[in-house]
């Protein structure tokens, strides 16, 4: 034990070898994320006791803000499975620098998302009845079992990063659970992949299937919509720079270096390759959209926008802003190695893919499909952000503990080297 | 994922007389008490149980070309039902001779699912927990439980008549798939002082559904996402049957 | 105590296994499904033995058939009576009338006026004292508004104020009440009747004939069965606004709001020049009035193309049995003058349709006839503003309902002492000093007589079918009671009246009270009729000077009476074209809005007379130019939740003045100012 007089009173847990911030200044980091979380929780004390009447939601639009930050956390997530998938199963070394922030994040995610989910289904006390009376027809369903299943392997993947906690590393039981369970990383790395592959494609098929939702309904392979291989395909090409942003974040918010740039690069080469592929299925898919499925529908593509909120930039933006540019940023080698250019098609990445779960979620409720209906305005209210922005806050938290007590930068140590 | 199309002996369906529709909303009160669906003072009609909605309908023409139409709205018991597939509890199905979609309310988890599937506004969340002003709850129908919050609840063609009725006629020893017309009716038809409901069996020749909902003048809601409803419309007016579907402008009004 | 920490993991795993493989925790679980269907807050359904009692409406103004069910004596459902004369479905109103017996707005136990102004509940035994001392005090100086024209409590209520030496009793103002003056003025003895059930062509002129006119469920019924696979009668709307019946009718007629008359008039012209003629004395001087309306005069007078005339009366002639229904849109204050015309041009027409429908008469000591007590104006008699000593309301709500409801209410509050005998703590309620509980429909014995537009005789006793609030009391047999112990003794039970009325009608009381309904034969329609050509033209007259945008009001029949305000089940069924919001809406057609700067979602003052409202815009191409359409209905300030605040009141925009010619007070041809806020 080397006490030095001006550690931190809680030095002692602080992973071996590296300093962090005082105590008092990390409380009141902590502060105003509780102040956040304090509010979500109020919000979801309102949502649980007296229903969802407190919320925006209505009628017309049964999903609105709750389902599309869960699909888009969902979906900025994927990369804890995408990078377990290339680490663990094909052997992409580098990744060990970042996969355990990515399993956070995804961790973060995925609870978080399941948080909401509580809230924003009507009987919380049934959550488990999609188990026991499961409708293998629905999307809903493989949804359910995916998303439970995979945030259970995600536990799996966190917990023997937390047991290499110092003092918790100490206990030789833990140490050798966590041991075991590293060898047996692999195995959940590609039990992850495959739930989440399922899952996030059933959170596509989802609207695909909704053929009395112009907006939404696909056709597809076999039981599958297009939907369903798009959301798979936006999900890890976004996912993957989503925890580069937030390693970034990270960084900035604590002044040290936690990831090469090196493994930076890779990721964002690795999403950026998987969102051009994206990209190039999604022209395809729109294209066939507009040319055969709305005019089945009886529908024209102008049909499909209406005035300022359900507009045409959002498809512009999504498909060409946060789409084709993004795409060009990250793949090729000379922009990519541009902070700037990277962090800005990072950004953007993850802003069309939050887009397109917006506009699958609202835009598909919004629009009129009876002749005589009209188009209806969503506005959520503040019971609604607060809910989600609890699940922010406790991201926050999660990450701010993970990052002080357990050894989550491999590489940390030597980039901050003085 | 489609849904594949059940066939049934029978199929309980409606013929909904848009010509004969004043708008009145006897109907919506009827299926009200008939129900147990709690009243509301609300002024966000986005929010407030309508298992049958009135909607009124225009031509869009200016004075004095202007017409109207009012348009009864009640689960349209789609025989390639939107809902019930992505239901992920089966709290919705349609597996009953009939052809109703059903909605088994302990069950339903409260997803909202269905609702975001349905195309026609069919289905209804449970926002709050329902309220009678203090004592007209001494006025519940018996028939029906009430739903407490956060179940989804749609129109069910007055179900538990079609379990009465086919009580009675297990009494009398008939056929319980061949009930008379007019035996079974649902509360928004028999209120209907105009007439412009007509409930029965679409399968069956007896019933007066049958004949009307083949009337060349017949049509229903959205026929062409396939949703293949049981509920039908009719109208002599050419705008009315135009706004049963949409149609691009290059198809003219029949599609 | 040698319980160490390792045998207590022991146990507490081997419980907790116990526990998980027993059944218990999964039948919990299981279970869940069942109570969190059952939480103790959420009503649970009434269960016993359903029995059912046909009966007639006392609320729907159509006064239709219900057949009630009961269980454990509460009513939970009416349901329409098809083999009732009447009946054949169920108004929005009839639907709700069930829930209506509990309806938050109900009033439960007498309340008397404190002195900082609110209402406390007192004893019945106090309440009659305050009662009778005041009416005592007051003697002759008694009046008294009614707001039942249909049963017995009104005789009685004319026999109780003959005791007092009082003819003051008033109804509520009707599209009955001018009907009644008109067919009386032109020589019927009984109330006109129309025979829709026989007539192959029925035009409807102002009448919202499918909606809120006259037996307006028996009027659909027999809509509905003219619209089977073989065509029955056409129907024909006449009137300013696209509303319910038009929506259905075979042809819609615009009309500007107010030249009903005048449209009549053409019509009669024409067909007088076809050589058309009625047994009547005045006959010469009607056919040389008429020709100040030939379809040309018409035209510059209404904008209405000489065409739609001469089109419309080439159809009435075609009819074999044409019946033509004159009235106004609101159901009131449309005049006599209007119903006149249209008597008239049936009578041009051969009259087929039209009955002579004979009431009852008089059975109690002292007790007025209705057309005697229908003569009487009320609008007329607050308008003046001469207060009597003490007045009285009996299940009338003119606070809300008449034109200029502040005249009304200062008239009510300069009154020294009021009381209302109410169902429901309405306005006009809110301003009395004395508000007694009486029964609603369903809950005391009651009858109805021959409600206006029936084509026979009708009666109906509408039994006690479930408990009331505890002290409410039935109408009729408290009015008699009262003046019992004021000194005139009526009738010894309501029971009595009712057998009274049923000899009077030669109609079998015990079938009566057993819940069948009675239906008398139709008397023969008068010889010679009067037309009384001068009422007609004086009122026409005023057609001429119309405002610039007048008032086009909407029934909806859903929105309640105006005594018992939006029954809680109805407060969903207001349309987005009714309320926005809580904001009242302006219809108006693009043309209009325009050319006045207004656009839709603009919001605007609305001003006629003493009266203002606020209303938003919106555009509403069914609606005649130059016409604004407002939703009648809305707009209380009393009841209960599902009324208040909602919209506004259109009644105060009437504005009140005698029709030339046969002075009653009407309110059909307003002229509103309208102004962008």
């Amino acid at each position: 034990m080397n006490a030095a007089y001006n550690a931190p009173l809680d030095a002692e847990l602080f992973p071996e070898g590296l300093s962090r911030c005082s105590l008092k200044k990390f409380l009141i980091w902590l502060l105003p994320v509780s102040l956040v979380l304090l509010w979500g929780l109020y919000a979801a004390f309102k949502v649980l006791s007296t229903g969802l009447g407190v919320t925006g939601l209505d009628d017309y639009f049964g999903f609105g803000l709750w389902i599309t930050f869960d699909l888009a956390v969902i979906a900025l997530g994927a990369g804890a499975f995408f990078t377990g998938l290339l680490r663990y199963i094909l052997n992409i070394d580098p990744l060990k620098n970042i996969i355990n922030l990515a399993v956070i994040v995804g961790f973060i995610c995925y609870s978080g998302a399941m948080l909401v989910l509580v809230l924003d289904i009507g009987q919380p006390l049934r959550a488990w009845f999609g188990y026991w009376h499961a409708n293998v027809h629905s999307m809903l369903t493989e949804v359910i079992f995916c998303i439970t299943c995979y945030c259970i392997v995600l536990v799996i993947e966190y917990i023997p990063l937390a047991l290499e906690q110092r003092q918790l590393n100490r206990i030789p039981f833990l140490r050798i659970l966590a041991h075991n369970l590293h060898v047996f990383m692999p195995l959940f790395a590609g039990i992850g992949a495959f739930l989440s592959t399922f899952h996030q494609g059933s959170l596509g098929g989802m609207y695909g299937v909704m053929f009395g939702r112009p907006y939404a309904f696909r056709e597809g392979f076999f039981i599958w919509p297009w939907t369903f291989f798009l959301f798979v395909l936006s999900a890890v090409g976004s996912g993957p720079v989503f925890t580069v942003l937030v390693a970034s974040l990270m960084e900035k918010i604590t002044g040290r270096k936690l990831v090469s740039w090196e493994i930076k690069s890779i990721m964002g080469k690795i999403a950026g390759t998987m969102l051009c592929v994206y990209i190039f299925f999604k022209f395809l898919d729109t294209w066939w959209w507009i040319a055969d499925s709305l005019p089945k529908a009886g529908m024209s593509f102008d049909q499909m926008f209406h005035g300022w909120v359900y507009g045409k930039w959002l498809m512009v933006m999504e498909l060409f802003v946060c789409g084709l540019v993004p795409c060009v940023l990250l793949v090729k080698k000379s922009l990519r190695d541009r902070p700037a250019l990277f962090y800005l098609a990072a950004l953007l990445d993850c802003a069309g893919i939050v887009i397109n779960r917006y506009v699958m979620t609202v835009q598909t409720l919004a629009m009129p499909v009876m002749p005589f209906d009209q188009w209806v305005v969503y506005t959520p209210n503040w019971v609604e952000w607060a809910a989600s922005l609890l699940v922010v806050a406790y991201g926050a938290v999660t990450l701010s503990f993970s990052y002080r007590y357990l050894p989550v930068f491999p590489q940390e140590k030597e980039l901050n080297r003085e | 994922m489609t849904t594949e199309l059940k066939k049934f002996r029978i199929r309980w369906g409606m013929v909904i007389d848009v010509d004969k529709c004043t708008g009145c909303g006897a109907c919506m009160v009827a299926c009200q008490a008939e129900n147990n669906v709690p009243p509301e003072n609300t002024s966000n009609r986005r929010k407030s149980l309508n298992w049958l909605l009135v909607y009124e309908l225009s031509n869009g023409k200016s004075f004095p070309g202007h017409d109207l139409a009012y348009l009864p709205r009640p689960c349209q018991q789609c025989g390639t039902y939107p809902c019930a597939s992505v239901c992920p509890v089966i709290a919705t199905d349609k597996n009953e001779e009939g052809g109703i979609v059903s909605q088994i309310y302990p069950r339903c988890i409260g997803c909202r699912y269905c609702m975001a599937a349905c195309p026609y506004h069919a289905r209804y969340f449970n926002w709050r927990d329902p309220v009678w002003p203090a004592g007209m709850e001494k006025n519940l129908s018996p028939d029906v439980s009430v739903r407490p919050r956060g179940v989804v609840e749609k129109c069910s063609f007055c179900h538990h008549r079609f379990m009465q009725a086919k009580d009675k006629a297990r009494v009398e020893e008939r056929d319980i798939f061949d009930l008379e017309d007019g035996e079974y009716v649902t509360a928004c038809a028999e209120s209907c002082p105009n007439g412009a409901i007509v409930f029965g069996d679409l399968n069956n020749p007896k019933h007066r559904a049958h004949d009307l909902a083949a009337s060349p003048q017949a049509f229903r809601l959205l026929e062409r996402l396939g949703t293949d409803p049981q509920v039908y419309y009719l109208s002599r007016r050419e705008w009315v049957r135009a706004q049963g579907d949409n149609r691009l402008p290059d198809e003219g009004n029949r599609g | 105590m040698g319980i160490d920490r390792r045998s207590f993991i022991k146990f507490a795993a081997g419980a907790g296994l116990g526990v998980t493989a027993s059944p218990l925790p999964w039948k919990m679980i299981d279970d869940v499904a069942i109570w969190t269907q059952n939480w103790p807050w959420i009503p649970s359904n009434p269960k016993g033995e359903s029995v059912w009692a046909a009966t007639t409406s006392k609320y729907c103004p159509s006064a239709c058939g219900l057949k009630v069910r009961m269980v454990n004596g509460q009513a939970v459902r009416a349901i329409g009576d098809a083999d009732h004369p009447l009946g054949g479905g169920l108004s929005p109103l009839a639907a709700a009338e069930i829930q209506m017996l509990n309806s938050p707005a109900r009033v439960k136990r007498p309340l008397r006026r404190i002195a900082d102004g609110r209402l406390e509940p007192i004893s019945w035994e106090e309440a009659e004292k305050i009662l009778l001392d005041k009416l005592g005090a007051a003697g002759p100086q008694v009046a008294c508004v009614s707001g039942d024209e249909t049963g017995s409590s009104l005789g009685a209520l004319s026999a109780l104020l003959a005791g007092r030496g009082s003819n003051q009793l008033y109804v509520m103002p009707s599209d009955a009440q001018a009907a009644g003056r008109a067919w009386r003025l032109m020589g019927g003895k009984g109330q006109v009747g129309y025979d829709l059930e026989g007539s192959d062509f029925v035009l409807a002129v102002g009448a919202n004939v499918l909606e809120s006119w006259g037996t307006f469920i028996r009027n659909r019924r027999v809509f509905s069965s003219s619209r089977g696979e073989v065509p029955g009668a056409s129907f024909v709307y006449a009137g300013p606004v696209q509303n319910q019946s038009a929506a259905v009718a075979d042809q819609w007629i615009p009309l500007r709001p107010g030249s009903e008359l005048v449209f009549l008039l053409g019509l009669c012209a024409v067909l007088a020049q076809q050589g058309r003629s009625v047994e009547a004395g005045d006959f010469l001087s009607f056919r040389d009035m008429l020709s100040g309306y030939d379809p040309q005069q018409v035209n510059a007078l209404t904008e209405i193309p000489a065409q739609v005339l001469q089109s419309t009366a080439a159809a009435l002639i075609r009819a074999e049995r044409p019946l033509i229904l004159a009235g106004s849109e609101c159901g009131y204050g449309g005049g006599a003058a209007t119903v006149m015309a249209g008597l008239a041009l049936n009578l041009l027409l051969g009259g087929k349709t039209l009955r002579d429908v004979l009431l009852s008469g008089p059975v109690l000591p002292g007790e007025k006839a209705r057309p005697d007590i229908q003569a009487g104006d009320l609008a007329a008699y607050m308008g003046k503003g001469a207060s009597p000593q003490a007045l009285l309301f009996y299940s009338a709500n003119p606070a809300y309902a008449l034109p200029s409801p502040k005249t009304v209410r200062e008239f009510i509050q300069t009154t020294p002492f009021k009381a209302a005998f109410t169902s429901f703590l309405d306005e006009t309620a809110s301003l009395c000093d004395l508000v007694l509980p009486i029964t609603f429909s369903l809950e005391g014995l009651d009858d109805l007589e021959s409600p206006y537009g029936c084509a026979k005789p009708f009666y109906s006793v509408c039994r006690k079918l479930v408990d009331g609030p505890a002290e409410a009391r039935p109408g009729l047999e408290l009015i008699l009671d009262l003046s019992a112990k004021l000194g005139k003794k009526l009738a010894p039970s309501a029971q009595d009246v009712i057998k009274a009325k049923a000899k009077a009608l030669r109609a079998n009381a015990t079938a009566l009270n057993q819940g069948k309904v009675f239906e008398g034969s139709v008397a023969s329609l008068p010889g010679r009729f009067t037309l009384l050509p001068e009422i007609m033209r004086k009122a026409a007259e005023s057609v001429k000077n119309a405002a610039p945008t007048l008032l086009a009001p909407l029934s909806r029949t859903a929105l309640g009476t105006a005594q018992s305000g939006i029954p809680p089940f109805n407060a969903k069924l207001i349309r987005a074209g009714e309320l926005e919001g809580n904001g009242m809406q302006a219809l108006l057609n693009r043309t209009t809005a325009y050319s006045r700067g207004l656009q839709d979602g603009d919001l605007v003052r609305i001003s006629a007379g003493q009266g203002e409202i606020v209303a938003r815009v919106r555009i509403f191409e069914g609606i005649v130019p130059d016409a604004l359409g407002l939703t009648m209905g809305l707009g209380h300030t009393a009841l209960d939740a599902f009324s208040l605040g909602k919209g506004a009141n259109v009644a105060d925009l009437f504005t009140p003045a005698p029709e030339e010619g046969s002075g009653l007070t009407v309110w059909n041809r307003v002229g509103l100012t309208v102004v962008k806020v």
